[in-house]
């Protein structure tokens, strides 16, 4: 049974370059799609306006409660009939909008974590709302976000892997591929193992960094 | 110098009447404020306070009143179905320093909030320097630029640094280049003597000297008006008095002030009017001697009783 045979992993291992690259681009642009939406609905969400928390309530509960495996058949296959979109863009927004759901609801947290008073003393000093939520509020939400945001695109970077159903040449489908051409499955899934753990790796030290970086105005809370 | 006081309170005392008995005792209540200061206040405090009066007086011309700047009619606000203010009326005039007291919980920090909106009362007028302004005006933060206002918990903005907080306001609503509104932020900095500190952030600072970068970022607007809701509440006692000396400074330099605070040692040396605030309602205002020494109404004594 244990025919395994790791010596092949250097022979193989360049060869998964330009599909790990994939899944840094599937990865990266659902990140900004799912950035964008998830400041805009978070926003929605939180508005005086009744009726523009509706949509984003909708959004948020439609997509948080569906599989984002669905939701990729559902943008690929499904569409079909109304629009055909090509598998990469497919991946792209469909790991966009499903990321903007849980994106939405860190910004929401966020936001609602600062303290009221920021608001009152932008108002007392004559800010609008928009003002106050650009200058004051947001700067010191998206810091507070940061590592929350840094676990989501985490999960959005292993999620990318899901692309592959829609045979997206990404990591995880240049595996299997290779792995039952080769009759080397564990092999080449451990090869896009220690890809995915290099790339996510790399998220971590980054999100840490950020997160240590902006912490330089609020080291300790006098009040 | 004397002289132009006396003419000063015999003028006030043609427009309006010259006995405490009076019922719009307003007028005198600013003589008679003139006349208590100049035991506890020290010549050259008095010189100097004499010298803005001296100003006040010239800039008026002879038969004009100080103007109102703060006016309140039958302002009522709830919350739900309580009622937190019950009919105020308040007028405070130009550079007079209004001090509320009251028991926490009863609509003093409400009713300063109103006055700029923080809190919309529904019912009553509020006229800030003669116009009269609608809780539904879509240009509040207009008028909020004209009303400083400090807050018990200072409210610094954390990412931006001392500078920063006070230059915000400059640059982002009043449209100022950086240069200009730091130079301003200087003077103000300076002022309340936290220049040294301008490029350190608010968390690396005390309490204390929060509260006076956040007076600074306040008076960078040039506000008509300056609102403190219990400014030194939050501090630990070895802070308070820095932030009072502050406060007594503007007031000698002519801000009209309403400050709602617990100090009563900074009420009877720096307020012209002392308001007592019971349950949403005035119940008694007057010359912080009077309110002090001589009160009337039960209610003020039983509260003065007990702080005192």
């Amino acid at each position: 049974m244990n025919n395994w045979d790791f010596s092949v992993i250097p022979k193989y291992f360049t060869s998964f370059m330009p599909y790990a690259w994939m899944t840094v681009q599937v990865t990266v642009f659902g990140l900004l799609i799912g950035l964008v939406l998830g400041l805009g609905f978070a926003l929605l969400r939180l508005s005086k306006l009744k009726i523009l928390n509706y949509p984003a309530k909708a959004y948020i509960w439609a997509i948080r409660g569906t599989p984002l495996l669905l939701q990729l058949l559902f943008i690929y296959f499904g569409l079909v009939t109304i629009v055909v979109i090509d598998k990469i863009p497919a991946a792209c927004i469909a790991l966009g909008i499903h990321n903007g759901a849980y994106i939405a609801e860190i910004f929401r947290g966020s936001i609602q974590s600062v303290d009221r008073g920021q608001r009152e003393a932008g108002l007392s000093l004559g800010m609008t709302s928009g003002k106050i939520m650009k200058n004051i509020i947001l700067p010191q939400a998206f810091k507070r976000a940061v590592p929350p945001l840094g676990n989501q695109f985490i999960i959005a970077l292993k999620d990318s892997s899901l692309a592959s159903a829609i045979s997206v040449g990404e990591l995880l489908l240049h595996a299997r591929q290779l792995g039952s051409s080769q009759y080397q499955l564990m092999e080449m899934l451990t090869i896009a193992a220690i890809y995915y753990l290099f790339m996510t790796t790399v998220l971590t030290v980054i999100s840490n960094l950020v997160e240590k970086k902006l912490k330089v105005s609020d080291n300790k809370s006098t009040i | 110098m004397v002289e132009i006081n006396d003419k000063y309170i015999e003028k006030k005392g043609a427009t309006g009447s010259k006995t405490k008995e009076e019922p719009a005792p307003k007028n005198i209540v600013v003589a008679n404020s003139i006349e208590e200061s100049s035991e506890g206040i020290d010549i050259a405090d008095r010189l100097k306070e004499e010298k803005i009066l001296e100003a006040d007086i010239e800039k008026k011309g002879d038969d004009l009143e100080i103007p109102i700047m703060i006016q309140i009619k039958n302002l009522s606000k709830w919350y739900g179905k309580h009622k937190v203010l019950k009919n105020i009326n308040l007028s405070v005039k130009t550079g007079e320093v209004v001090v509320v007291i009251g028991a926490s919980g009863s609509g003093k920090s409400t009713m300063l909030r109103c006055i700029n909106f923080l809190e919309k009362a529904q019912k009553g007028i509020i006229s800030i320097d003669g116009k009269e302004i609608s809780v539904k005006s879509k240009k509040l933060h207009l008028i909020r630029q004209e009303v400083g206002m400090v807050f018990q918990h200072f409210n610094l903005f954390p990412h931006r640094t001392i500078m920063g907080n006070v230059i915000e306001g400059l640059v982002k609503v009043k449209g100022m280049s950086s240069h200009e509104a730091i130079e301003r932020g200087k003077k103000m900095l300076d002022k309340v003597g936290m220049l040294e500190k301008a490029d350190t952030y608010p968390s690396m600072i005390s309490g204390g000297q929060q509260q006076r970068v956040a007076i600074a970022r306040a008076l960078a607007m040039e506000p008509k008006v300056m609102l403190f809701d219990e400014p030194t509440s939050a501090l630990d006692p070895e802070l308070v008095g820095d932030v009072l000396l502050v406060m007594k400074k503007l007031a000698k330099e002519g801000m009209t002030m309403i400050v709602v605070t617990h100090e009563m040692g900074f009420a009877r040396e720096v307020a012209d009017r002392v308001i007592f605030v019971d349950e949403g309602e005035v119940i008694e205002e007057g010359a912080p001697n009077i309110i002090f020494d001589n009160a009337q109404n039960p209610r003020t004594k039983e509260f003065l009783s007990k702080i005192l």
